[in-house]
């Protein structure tokens, strides 16, 4: 009965051999629950990513990283307005990517194993109460913590893919602010290990909202401005705009309560969005 | 204060860094320059010296380069009790007791070597102490002190021995491994423009009673 | 204090100071956060390069020698390690505190060389290459992580030692294993600060 879903990816034999590589114009083929009986060895990629295994690096590597990338764009950007495009479009990228990748991590049953506790498993539910996100998705990142590293064992040589677990899929948030609390409370946590600080609608315009952390983890040894926090806006941007949420995100210095780092990401919704949100939703 | 001045010098003798902590009066930017380079130079003769005077002075092994670790060194007191929590809380005690890429209540916990084995790690003088840290890169840490009386056993003079003072700067150096390294608008030896760097030195040493 | 402890006792004691200071003294970050951010560096540059990979690799050699270079100053405030006194050591030091301190891996040290001034670094995990797959026509020419043979020469060249890394193998190219070789020109005496000896 099974049918055999034939991807453009996965049609071409030669792509079957795994040490050969894939692509890029197509990139790499999918391992789907269906292909488990197949003789080919399938990408172990989709399987692995989406498993979270908590694992940590120093904060000292990762600011020295972005330290690199932030030096290599500066000396190669002839203005600061390209230097902050530049370095938007890298976490545009990144951005993109948390969308699903979150999403799909937060789908994943936490029961579907019995030594499992992955990571936004435990939030998945909560995360729809609105203002329950910030408590649970620092719950769920305190849960991580403690979470068992190998879901999948059995499942890294392929014979079965961790997409079989989800039932359901969590279910894309509609509404602008429950997108905003996503990106407060789970990417914030999943990129920086907290929520962020604060979450506030602006009084004056309908379409900004700012999201703010008082001690921005990447760019807390950069002094003077905020052009490097561009990166982060464009996290928030590639992860907004690819969930057709269209908005201009820009970052603003002000220090408080002796936080001299302290950084407000600006985020102005295309007016389409409040239009779409007013038809659909009635406000 | 205790602390009068903190310089930091880089590998070739050039001034990369300082601030003057007294109410006297200060010495004009190209003055430090020249202190600079002159203990550079000071530094290199009197390593050329010491060998020998070490030789005459006891038997070949005995000389121990360990620096005990003082803790809290550059914190505030309260701070050396109640160490704790203090991190995320948000209200008063914020950024400064943040200690950036470093975790815990304090950079370091343990005894260390100093690199410093042959240069000048401490110029006693009647006017002001002097005392140098040097790094495994060349890099020069050096912190200039109220002087050491004749009679030290007056205890409420703010007296910095030498093992505070290496304590001390090589948590400038770890400060400097954070704000300095970690800014890609640095430039290597070049000087320190960073305020983030500047005040977390000045709030360290402000801790130093 | 080092001369006349024996080396294997030494190794212990460096692998254990570098665990602790992983543990204790060092804050930590989501490594997904650092994968995510070097994928991005690495995708922009073959869109710059126009995917010459001979390009990209030098560029991120350059990229991690100008990383390498303050990178050590880091090292050193938090480990405050005497200088290593031969290759062997600086092999311990580089595996056990460096890579754990800062990646928190430990890649296992092999293949030295007869005299002893050059070995080769085996890393089983690599948290710069999780969740990276090359394109077909990157496989044959592009080093993913070559951002760390920069790193290490620019590191080390700051401690005084002129060495050669560059990688040999790697995983992702479809070989076995990822294999990293350093290889000791000579010591810079010279530049050995005064006051040291």
């Amino acid at each position: 009965m099974s049918q055999r879903i034939i991807l453009p990816s996965t049609s071409d034999e030669g792509v079957f051999n795994n040490s050969e590589g894939y692509e890029y114009t197509i990139g790499p083929k999918q391992s789907l629950p269906n292909e488990a009986s197949m003789a080919m060895i399938p990408s172990r990629l989709y399987n692995e990513s989406l498993m979270f295994r908590k694992q940590e690096v120093s904060l000292s590597a990762t600011t020295f990283l972005f330290q690199g990338m932030v030096s290599y764009i500066h000396s190669h950007s002839k203005s600061s307005t390209e230097f902050e495009s530049t370095l938007n479009e890298h976490g545009f990228s990144i951005g993109s990517k948390l969308l699903e990748l979150l999403n799909l991590r937060a789908s994943i049953p936490a029961t579907a194993h019995s030594r499992t506790s992955n990571f936004l498993g435990t939030s998945a539910s909560s995360n729809n109460a609105l203002n329950e996100t910030a408590g649970s998705a620092t719950g769920s990142g305190a849960n991580s913590l403690g979470a068992s590293e190998h879901i999948y064992h059995n499942h890294e040589n392929g014979s079965d893919s961790i997409a079989s677990l989800i039932t359901n899929t969590r279910s894309r948030d509609l509404k602008i602010l429950d997108m905003l609390q996503f990106v407060h409370g789970t990417v914030w946590s999943y990129l920086f290990g907290h929520v962020s600080d604060d979450l506030v609608k602006s009084s004056e315009r309908d379409n900004e909202y700012m999201i703010v952390d008082n001690r921005p983890v990447l760019t807390q040894f950069i002094p003077g401005g905020v052009s490097c926090d561009y990166f982060v806006c464009g996290i928030i941007q590639g992860f907004l705009n690819t969930a057709e949420f269209p908005c201009k995100v820009s970052a603003h210095c002000m220090p408080q309560n002796g936080f001299d780092r302290r950084v407000v990401y600006l985020i102005q919704f295309d007016k389409h969005v409040l239009e779409r949100e007013g038809l659909r939703f009635g406000q | 204060m205790a602390i009068k001045a903190i310089l930091v010098i880089n590998k070739s003798g050039g001034l990369v860094y300082h601030r003057n902590f007294s109410n006297e009066e200060s010495l004009s930017s190209n003055d430090y320059l020249i202190i600079a380079s002159t203990l550079h130079g000071a530094f290199a003769i009197a390593s050329q010296l010491t060998p020998r005077a070490v030789q005459l002075g006891e038997a070949s092994n005995a000389v121990d380069y360990t620096i005990p670790y003082i803790p809290y060194v550059g914190f505030p007191r309260s701070n050396a009790n109640q160490n704790e929590k203090s991190r995320f809380s948000s209200n008063n005690v914020s950024i400064t007791t943040s200690l950036g890429s470093f975790k815990g209540d304090d950079y370091f916990k343990e005894p260390f070597q100093s690199w410093n084995k042959s240069g000048i790690r401490q110029l006693c003088t009647d006017q002001f102490t002097m005392f140098i840290y040097q790094t495994m890169t060349g890099l020069k840490f050096i912190a200039i002190s109220t002087q050491i009386p004749a009679n030290v056993n007056n205890s409420d003079y703010p007296i910095i021995s030498i093992q505070v003072a290496d304590n001390l700067l090589r948590k400038i150096y770890c400060v400097y491994s954070d704000y300095v390294m970690k800014d890609p608008f640095y430039s290597m030896e070049m000087p320190i423009k960073s305020e983030l760097f500047d005040q977390r030195v000045r709030q360290m040493v402000s801790n130093i009673a | 204090m080092s001369n006349s402890s024996s080396m294997p006792a030494q190794a212990k004691s460096l692998k254990h100071a570098g665990e602790d200071i992983w543990k204790n003294r060092t804050e930590k970050v989501n490594a997904e956060l650092f994968t995510l951010t070097y994928g991005a560096i690495v995708s922009q540059l073959c869109t710059d390069y126009e995917r010459n990979f001979q390009k990209v690799n030098e560029q991120l050699y350059s990229m991690g020698y100008n990383i390498g270079v303050r990178l050590i100053e880091d090292f050193l405030a938090r480990t405050a390690l005497p200088r290593c006194e031969n290759m062997v050591s600086t092999s311990e030091v580089v595996s056990k505190c460096a890579f754990k301190i800062f990646l928190n891996i430990t890649p296992q040290i092999t293949n030295w060389s007869h005299e002893k001034d050059a070995f080769s670094l085996i890393l089983v995990e690599n948290p710069l290459s999780d969740f990276v797959e090359l394109p077909m026509d990157a496989m044959k020419q592009l080093w993913y992580s070559n951002i760390l043979c920069g790193v290490l020469r620019g590191a080390l060249e700051m401690v005084q030692l002129d060495c050669d890394v560059w990688f040999i193998s790697d995983v992702l190219r479809g070989d076995p294993q990822t294999e990293l070789r350093i290889k000791l020109n000579k010591v810079l005496k010279d530049e050995i600060p005064i006051g040291e000896d």
